[in-house]
């Protein structure tokens, strides 16, 4: 598919363009991220809530956030996304790659 | 492209006048000493990784410095420009292409430094070349990012004050919930504190588990401590753009704050560019004389063990490690011995990997590098050394006490697939931590609470 080649992908594994993002681009980006066994309703909720903050304010949400507004605990979302927030969460939600000591 | 007089950009006009102030008598000593002999060249990461290709070589790379000073302040270069290959640049393209040789192709990890028979100290000179082109607005496009983030909000991830409090209260909740104790505390801003400690952002704004881990070893300890408010990141960009205003402005908030606050020592916790920014070149950025003390986390934890005040134990620290040591840390702050100890005591397989210490290679994410996107796909290719080296262990977990290089070796992990775990001293510290009768005190002394309260 168009959308998975590697041109796409900014840094090997993350989206360069946050537009490219789907559904479908979400599933690859989640095999990717150690996710086996595909994405379930707890794994959406933490996708469209990071992608919803990173379209208001151009930057991932801080961990605490993540967790208080999804209403899950840090062990529950490291269990969702093994490779964690960034390499996980941020990663499956189309985001570019952050900047910093990252 | 506007140009000078003499047909030079006025940023590579710029880029040469500042030059002339930029050199300090330590740099002249760097920039003239070199004999070119190639003692260096085997021992730079890029060119181990890419043999054949003589560009990586330090000596290369620093001549593409060094012939600018040759050509403009040194008086060989005057009389025998030709001999001593003075040169000079002209356009914007050719800062452009000084940008990838100074950002993208050396780490300023300073391991030809120390293999340098002359003392030619390379990665000095060559954040003095960054901070010119910064200075004229040319640099990888995520170290202006991170730059802007330090000087604007504070921290080089632009985390908000109230996600940052909302942390530490978040954490404090999960200490009381293990320790069984509602009365545990992360205290922020407590004045006359023993320890004032800092952190990096990435700690707060992506995982926070280092934050806990460290409460958890301060509880057992019983310490006087407090984390700042403001002031918190004991990161530093300036070290890696070659700004000594802006590393100048970062360490001067930490050090305003543990006046404020009249904190007796400054813990640094584990992070090698932070440590020598903070610890070491900070006072000179900032023009600074401080009053108090400061010193790593790793050495704060390995005297609680020594002195009792935590006890730790082992075996809870299972499986294979080896230790990797960040160039800051070990190059440039001689801090080798006290990790290694550390780690001695907190697990049992400890094995080393070779070279170590001062030799040891590079994460190969150092000086910034973890933020200059365009670079990520050569800076990988030049991580094959740090990959055989990891693997020739023969461990699954490598230890460092750095938060860049965690974040460097999981990147190079992933990449060779060596399938290996990275982690810090604090989690393996705060696993081993022997907590059970503590906890088993707290249970007693809540529930004769509870009924207390109960029976009124
Ligand atoms: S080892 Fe020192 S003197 Fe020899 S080429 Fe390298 S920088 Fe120059
Ligand atoms: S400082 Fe490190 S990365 Fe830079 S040239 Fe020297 S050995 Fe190579």
């Amino acid at each position: 598919m168009e959308k998975h080649k590697q041109e796409n992908f900014h840094c090997e594994d993350f989206l360069s363009d946050f537009d490219f993002w789907t559904v479908d681009v979400a599933d690859k980006l989640a095999r990717d991220s150690d996710i086996s066994g595909g994405l379930t309703e707890s794994h959406w909720k933490v996708i469209m809530y990071v992608r919803d903050h990173f379209m208001k304010y151009e930057k991932g949400p801080a961990v605490v956030k993540v967790v208080k507004d999804c209403g899950i605990s840090f062990k529950e979302l490291c269990d969702l996304f093994p490779c964690g927030l960034v390499r996980g969460a941020y990663k499956v939600a189309g985001l570019p790659r952050p900047q910093g000591c990252i | 492209m506007s140009t000078t007089t003499n047909g030079r950009s006025y940023k590579a006009q710029k880029v040469i006048d500042r030059m002339g102030q930029k050199l300090t008598r330590q740099m002249v000593g760097s920039l003239a000493a070199c004999v070119h002999c190639g003692q260096c060249t085997d021992s730079c990461h890029y060119v181990l990784s890419n043999p054949g290709d003589p560009t990586f070589a330090p000596a290369y790379k620093a001549d593409r410095i060094r012939k600018l000073f040759k050509k403009h302040y040194d008086w060989t270069g005057k009389v025998f420009p030709k001999w001593v290959k003075a040169g000079t640049v002209q356009t914007d393209e050719d800062l452009e292409e000084l940008k990838d040789i100074v950002f993208g192709k050396c780490t300023n990890c300073r391991r030809c430094t120390i293999n340098c028979p002359m003392g030619v100290d390379l990665a000095t000179f060559n954040r003095m070349a960054r901070g010119l082109l910064c200075h004229v607005g040319i640099m990888p496009e995520g170290v202006e990012y991170v730059a802007k983030e330090q000087w604007e909000i504070g921290n080089q991830m632009g985390v908000l004050k109230e996600d940052y409090i909302e942390t530490i209260e978040w954490q404090e909740e999960e200490l009381q919930d293990e320790m069984e104790d509602p009365n545990a505390r992360i205290p922020v801003d407590k004045v006359n504190s023993e320890i004032v400690y800092v952190i990096n952002p990435r700690e707060i704004k992506h995982d926070p588990r280092s934050v806990l881990d460290a409460a958890k070893i301060f509880y057992m300890a019983g310490a006087d401590y407090t984390m700042p408010s403001e002031g918190w990141d004991m990161t530093n960009f300036g070290l890696f753009n070659g700004d000594d205003e802006l590393g100048g402005a970062v360490a001067g908030r930490v050090y305003d704050k543990v006046e404020e606050l009249n904190g007796k020592k400054l813990v640094i916790s584990e992070c090698g560019h932070g440590y020598r920014s903070t610890r070491c070149e900070g006072p000179n950025w900032a023009k600074k004389d401080i009053a108090f003390d400061s010193e790593s986390s790793v050495i704060t934890m390995l005297k609680y063990i020594k002195e009792g005040k935590i006890k730790v134990d082992k075996t809870k620290n299972p499986g294979s490690y080896t230790f990797h040591d960040s160039c800051n840390n070990a190059r440039s702050c001689g801090l080798t011995e006290e990790p290694r100890e550390l780690l001695s005591l907190v697990v049992d397989d400890f094995r080393e990997m070779y070279p170590n210490r001062a030799e040891n290679y590079c994460c190969t994410g150092g000086g910034g590098a973890m933020s200059m996107a365009e670079y990520r796909p050569s800076r990988l290719k030049s991580a094959k050394v740090k990959a055989d080296q990891l693997s020739a262990t023969g461990t699954k977990t490598v230890v460092t006490s750095c938060h860049n290089c965690v974040d460097g070796l999981t990147d190079l992990i992933g990449h060779y697939k060596l399938g290996m775990d990275v982690t810090q001293l604090v989690n393996l510290v705060a696993n081993a931590l022997v907590v059970d009768e503590k906890i088993e005190e707290n249970r007693k002394i809540h529930s004769a609470e509870t009924s207390a309260t109960a029976a009124q």
